[in-house]
Order: structure tokens, then sequence, then C-alpha cells
């Protein structure tokens, strides 16, 4: 029950940075993406499930809160937020079974460095998809459009890679991964 | 017992339970979100307000949370950009301070420039002025005030053709007089120094007498003229000078200016206080007047044998006009002689002597001898005299006879 009180709050909290923090910490003039960094911590602290409700909620309140694109950000977050989760978040237990049954290695790299990654996945997605959106509405792109969109990759994975220290701590993710470790 | 706690079945059964339950809410919130969405998109497809309601609610619960979280967050930002603002205020106000004591050094700094170019500019005014007084400038490079001496030191010695007792002025108006001269430096005595004697006369007059320092007249440095004409009646406002008697001061000098005119009035007031023209309290450059009077002429002059008069010369020689061997006198004509004249016979057998007519065109030249100063060779002027009107015949010279007495 505490864990998915703290979901809603994060999300919640994920949309209201997002919403009303991120314009201004604007760099060079380009925010942050608050949402994608919080989804990307809780795709490897809390697995997929969370993951999808948290992209889908911040998607469909991005979407009637703040409406300039109809149905981009209801689709683009949730789709964004689980090709990161399916690159980069824990494998399930049968997952794993399957894995250790057929011999195959597999490469498991730090929760942090994950984090990152998965925000650098989701983020770049995004960015992508929202320089084609503008390429296909008959805007020629320039090194304005790429350098924007590179700072922003660039700083929401920063950005993810700071908080998921304060979040996965609140979440007490970091002494359960300490006790799996014990064992 | 074996110390091995028994195993409890129940919490395996609450935590199946809440498993299920966990899925079951997770379910449900996604079912929830999925329907939300699909509404939403209904709503934009059809344009059905119906569809909108959901979507309407969740606005309306989110809408006062967010405008709370954004007036939180834009006090915390203005609050940011106060600090910032303040920040850069001080970065500025550090900056401009900064520039403005620089600012004011540099004005200083013209201030002292401008000073020292008027300064210069006086110097150099006064030299021109006093060219032929020889003179030279020189920098105060250490005083040495007291309560009866003033004296200070300058950076011009015997090296710069400096020789004890020369003028010292400034701005046009007399300092002191080098002593003690050294090669490199040398000191000036002040006219305000209680040792100090100049001789000096008052212009309006010419009476002349003798100027002291005295450096405590009500508590202003002045001088004293003393042995002036028991006749003389001073008038405040008249300029004393050099007199140019006893040092070797050119004349004309001013040293300053009577102030009192209470020496005719009071018997046993034997001088008059002299304000000096020059401003001792702000002696920076002075100008030393190398001027030497010509010693071995006035020595010559006095009483001496074999005393030589040597004509100055003038821009351009004047010629003397000398006729013959006299300056300035016509040589007397001369008597005329029976050779001279001509005999005529006339018809009665007669013989008359006549005066040559001379002829018309022609005239007499008379060379005159012009001693002249430069090299010229030819000293001689010629000149023609004029033909006389109508020729008279000279009588024969009678023969007269003088008694003596």
């Amino acid at each position: 029950m505490k864990k998915g009180l703290q979901f809603a709050v994060l999300t919640l909290l994920a949309y209201l940075l997002q919403a009303a923090v991120a314009s201004d910490l604007a760099i060079a003039g380009v925010a942050p993406n608050f949402a994608i960094a919080i989804i990307a911590i809780i795709s490897i602290a809390m697995g997929r499930k969370y993951t999808f409700i948290m992209s889908l909620t911040i998607g469909y309140l991005q979407e009637i809160m703040l409406p300039a694109l109809d149905y981009i950000f209801l689709i683009l977050y949730p789709v964004c937020a689980m090709l990161g989760a399916l690159a980069f978040a824990d494998k399930s237990e049968r997952r794993m079974e399957e894995e250790r049954t057929s011999g195959r290695k597999t490469v498991s790299l730090p929760a942090p460095i994950r984090t990152m990654l998965c925000a650098l996945l989701s983020i770049s997605v995004f960015e992508g998809v929202n320089l084609l959106y503008i390429y296909l509405s008959g805007i020629t792109l320039d090194m304005g459009h790429y350098s924007h969109a590179l700072i922003s990759v660039v700083y929401t994975t920063l950005l993810a890679g700071l908080l998921q220290f304060p979040i996965r701590r609140w979440l007490k993710i970091h002494k359960l991964k300490k006790a799996v470790r014990m064992q | 017992m074996d110390g091995k706690k028994p195993e409890n079945k129940t919490p395996n059964r609450n935590t199946r339970r809440w498993r299920g339950l966990r899925r079951a809410l997770i379910v449900i919130v996604v079912v929830v979100l999925l329907a939300l969405a699909a509404s939403h998109l209904f709503a934009l497809i059809t344009g059905n307000e119906t569809l909108r309601t959901p979507e309407n609610a969740v606005t309306t619960v989110l809408t006062p949370l967010q405008t709370g979280v954004a007036g939180v967050v834009d006090a915390i930002v203005d609050y940011l950009r106060m600090l910032k603002l303040r920040a850069n205020l001080e970065t500025a106000y550090n900056e401009i301070k900064m520039e403005n004591e620089q600012l004011v050094y540099q004005a200083m700094l013209a201030e002292e420039l401008e000073y020292r170019l008027s300064v210069y500019e006086d110097l150099y005014d006064e030299i021109s002025v006093n060219e032929s007084l020889n003179p030279l400038v020189a920098t105060v490079i250490g005083r040495s005030d007291g309560n009866y001496f003033s004296v200070f030191t300058i950076n011009k010695g015997s090296n710069d053709g400096v020789t004890d007792f020369m003028a010292v002025t400034m701005e046009g108006a007399l300092v002191g007089y080098t002593y003690n001269v050294s090669a490199t430096s040398s000191s000036v005595r002040t006219i305000i120094d209680s040792d100090a004697s100049i001789a000096a006369l008052v212009s309006s007059t010419r009476d002349q007498g003798t100027v002291r320092g005295t450096l405590d007249v009500d508590g202003t440095a002045m001088c004293r003229m003393y042995y002036l004409p028991d006749d003389f009646l001073p008038r405040p406002g008249d300029t004393v000078v050099t007199s140019g008697v006893g040092m070797s001061f050119p004349k004309g000098i001013p040293i300053g200016t009577v102030r009192e005119s209470t020496r005719g009035m009071e018997s046993n007031k034997s001088y008059v206080v002299v304000e000096p023209t020059a401003d001792f309290e702000h002696i920076e450059y002075v100008i030393v007047l190398r001027y030497q009077p010509d010693a071995e002429a006035v020595e010559s002059r006095e009483g001496s044998e074999d005393l030589e008069l040597v004509t100055l010369e003038t821009v351009r020689p004047i010629p003397t006009v000398q006729i013959g061997n006299d300056f300035f006198q016509l040589a007397p004509t001369p008597e005329p002689t029976e050779e001279a004249a001509l005999e005529v016979v006339q018809e009665d057998g007669t013989v008359i002597y006549v005066t040559p007519t001379p002829n018309a065109g022609t005239s007499t030249s008379i060379e005159y001898n012009v001693p002249t100063s430069g090299d010229e060779e030819d000293d001689t002027v010629s000149v023609t005299l004029p033909p006389t009107a109508t020729p008279t015949p000279t009588v024969p010279p009678l023969e007269l006879t003088v008694e003596d007495d």
C-alpha cells in the first residue's frame, strides 16, 4: 500500500515538475523532460508495469492539461517509456530462468547506469518523434533543431542520473538491492 | 522445540492475498487509465462532449493543485531571480565602484597634469620674457621652514652655471637668491627669511631702500623695507622692485607691494611693510636668473687714464661727407689771375679781361673725398654743380694796402 502511495505521489510529482518547474530550469532555452527522467527511474526501480501506468498517466494528464498536439503525448509517453523499460528494466524471473537454462551470458549493468541509459533511450525517441513530426509538417530542420534536441537529450539524461539517488532512497530500493547482494 | 520458530502459514496466505489485491488494483488502474485515454481519444475524434466528462473531472481536480504548485514554483523562481538580481546588482555595484575609483584616480591625475602644464606654461612664458637674463628652471627638492628662516633647496648647481647670489623668481616675482651652491644643488634663501637683505626701490617714487625678510607679521610672512628717505610717504599698493644694486640681480624684478602707509605718521617706525608677490606656500618650480652684470666696464669707467671709447657699430654705416681737408667746410675760391682771364682787345685799342663763359650743357665737376668705415675702395663722391644762370665778367682785382695799427 505504501509503495502504491509512493508511486502515486511520484507520478503526480513528475507531472507537476514537468508542467510547472521544467520551463524555469531551461538551459539555452531548452527545458529538461522531468517526466521522462522520473519514468526512467521508475522503470529501473519498480519495473515495467509501473512504468506503463506512470507513463500513461503522465501522458494523459499532459494531453488534457497541456494540449500542444492531439494524441501526441498520450501515445508518445507510454511508447518511449516502454521502449526504455524493455531494454533496461529488471528482467522477470521467468526471463532470467530462460537465460540461465539456455546458458546465455548476459551483461548486467549497475542500476544507476541502466537508469541513465533508459532515460537516454526514452528521451531520444521522444525528441526523434518530435523532430520527425516537425519535419513532416513541412518545416526544414536545421542545426538549431538538432542542437535543441541534443541539449534536451543530454539534460534529461543527466537529470535522471541525479534524481535517481533520492528517489531510490525514498523508495528504499537501495536497501532491497543490498539484501539481494547479501544473499 | 529445537529453537526454531514454527512456520506460520498465515503470512503466506496474507501475502498471496495482498499480491492478488495488488494485481487487481493495478489492473483496475490500468483499465481506468485506458478508459480515460479512450474517452479522450473518442472525444477528440467524434467531438462528443459527453465523453469529456471524466476528462473535465480530472482537470477540475488537477487544476487547483497545478495552480498551487505553479504559484509556489513561481514564488521560488522569483525569489531566486531576486537573489540573482541582487547578486548581479552587487557585482555591478562593485564593478561601478571600482570603475569610479579608477575614474577618480584618473581625474586626480589629470588635474595634477593640468596643473603641471599650467606651471610649465607659466615657466615657459617667464623664460621667454627673461631670455636675456639666462633663466634656468629648477625644481624644489627640499624645504627648511622655521620660525625665523625660510630656505629651500633646488636641483640645479654649479654644473648648470648657478653661482651664489643669483636671483630666484617664480611667476615673475622675486623669491630669493642662491647661496651655498654645490655641483648639483643650491640653497635658496627666500626674501621673507630674516637673514635676507636685498636692495630695492619703490617703482612709483624711485626711492631706494633695503628689503629684509620677517617671518612673522600678524602671523604672515612679510618683508620690511628699511633705509627709505625721511620724506618718503609710502602709499599702499606701491610696487617694490629690485634696484640692481649690490648683488648680481637684474633691475626691476617685482618683490612685493607696500602694505602699510603709516610710516610718515609714526616717527619711530623706520620701515614700511612690503607684502611679497610670490606665493611662498606653493613653491614647486622656480627660475634661476643666471644674470651677470658686466663688471669690467664698470671698473674701467672710474678715472682710468687710458680710456678708450669704442663706438658701437650701427646696423648700416652712415657716410661722413668731407669736402677738402676740413670737415663740412667749403674750400675758398681761388683768386682770379690774369692767366685765367681772357684778354680781349676792343676797337679803340683798349684791352679788357673777361671771365670765360661757361658753355651751356656742360657742367663743372668737383670731387669730394668721402671717408667711409667700410671696406669700400672708392671713397669719393661726385657732385655735379648746376650751371650759372647769367655769367658776369669779373672785375680785375684791386691793389689794396692795409695799414697796420
